[in-house]
């Protein structure tokens, strides 16, 4: 089970509601995940999109847990207010702080992402900050008050993978009692199955399902990298070793003699 | 909060969501929100990128030159 927040999920699986060829497919691959957490965001109403009503009307029939964004924020002020918005708009406390410092690779801003947050935890709200790998600012986001981070594998949309293990193994020895959740950068099942081998409690995705050739295939492929990935862990890895070492038993080789 | 409200006054200029759009006198948030008609379904409202809450819509009055916000559920990752 997963622990976020004050809520216990069975899948550790979070998925994003975008980028999706059709309104349907995002809501059969987001069912085909096993998702029970997914990601949304507030954007400026459109008359031509209905005011929203088809999209949260398709996502609300899921019934899953809705985990509302500040993307494209770059400022403390624009994330608080958006968070803000994002409560009442979704009845939530729960809230995905992002902050951008870097338009190149949507880096978040780590200076302004903590001063966001220690804000938002003072007014009440569960903050999932979406983080780099670097430790310290992982520490100081935890003295903020923060349970969950959300470090990234590799920037949004890259599919790149876990570009530095070393940090996300790290954060999990240093940090044993947080709740770790890989954001960003995941691309095959295999990168999300390696998150849970390094033993992180969940991963958030989107593109890797959305833009794929099948995103209800995909989105299964991913169901199933997670649960082996975690079990995996749980069952606790081999050592690893640079010589080999036979498992068939030499005792009792044929053909050999002294 | 007690309702503001509405005066007389000359026409103004408020940017709703980025676009101007005219109004014949300062009134408050609500009055506004009634002329623009948002659709129904779930919005939330910023004034000048502070937060307005719902119960507050009435009591806050519109000047020449605010922006306003208008914000919708949408896909996000």
């Amino acid at each position: 089970m997963l622990q976020l927040g004050d809520v216990r999920l069975e899948s550790r699986l979070l998925i994003g509601s975008a980028q999706y060829p059709s309104p349907q497919l995002m809501q059969e691959a987001i069912r085909a995940s096993g998702a029970q957490v997914v990601t949304v965001s507030l954007r400026r109403q459109s008359p031509a999109s209905g005011g929203g009503n088809d999209f949260w009307s398709l996502l609300s029939s899921l019934q899953l847990q809705v985990l509302p964004n500040t993307a494209g924020c770059h400022s403390v002020k624009e994330a608080v207010t958006t968070a803000q918005m994002a409560r009442e708009l979704f009845n939530t406390r729960w809230i995905k702080l992002e902050v951008i410092g870097d338009d190149y690779n949507l880096q978040p801003d780590p200076f302004r992402l903590l001063e966001a947050t220690r804000e938002l935890i003072a007014q009440g709200f569960e903050v999932f900050p979406y983080c780099t790998d670097d430790l310290v600012l992982c520490e100081r986001l935890v003295e903020a008050g923060c349970r969950i981070l959300m470090p990234w594998g590799a920037p949004i949309g890259t599919g790149k993978g876990l570009l530095n293990p070393y940090a996300l193994r790290t954060l999990r020895e240093r940090l044993p009692r947080i709740t770790l959740v890989v954001d960003a950068g995941i691309g095959l099942p295999s990168h999300a199955c390696r998150a849970f081998e390094l033993g992180f409690d969940a991963v958030l995705l989107n593109t890797a399902v959305a833009q794929a050739s099948d995103p209800v295939a995909m989105a299964r492929a991913m169901k199933h990298a997670c649960i082996a990935g975690r079990l995996a862990y749980e069952a606790g890895a081999m050592p690893e070793r640079d010589l080999a070492r036979p498992s068939t038993p030499t005792l009792g080789t044929p053909f050999w003699q002294t | 909060m007690a309702a503001a409200t509405a005066t007389t006054g000359p026409a103004i200029t408020v940017w709703l969501n980025g676009e101007p759009r005219q109004l014949a006198a300062p009134c408050a948030l609500s009055e506004a929100l009634a002329q623009w008609q948002p659709a129904g379904g779930g919005f939330a409202v910023a004034l000048n990128e502070a937060f307005v809450p719902r119960g507050d819509y009435a009591a806050a009055l519109l000047r020449d030159g605010d922006r306003v916000e208008v914000l919708q559920p949408m896909q996000g990752g």
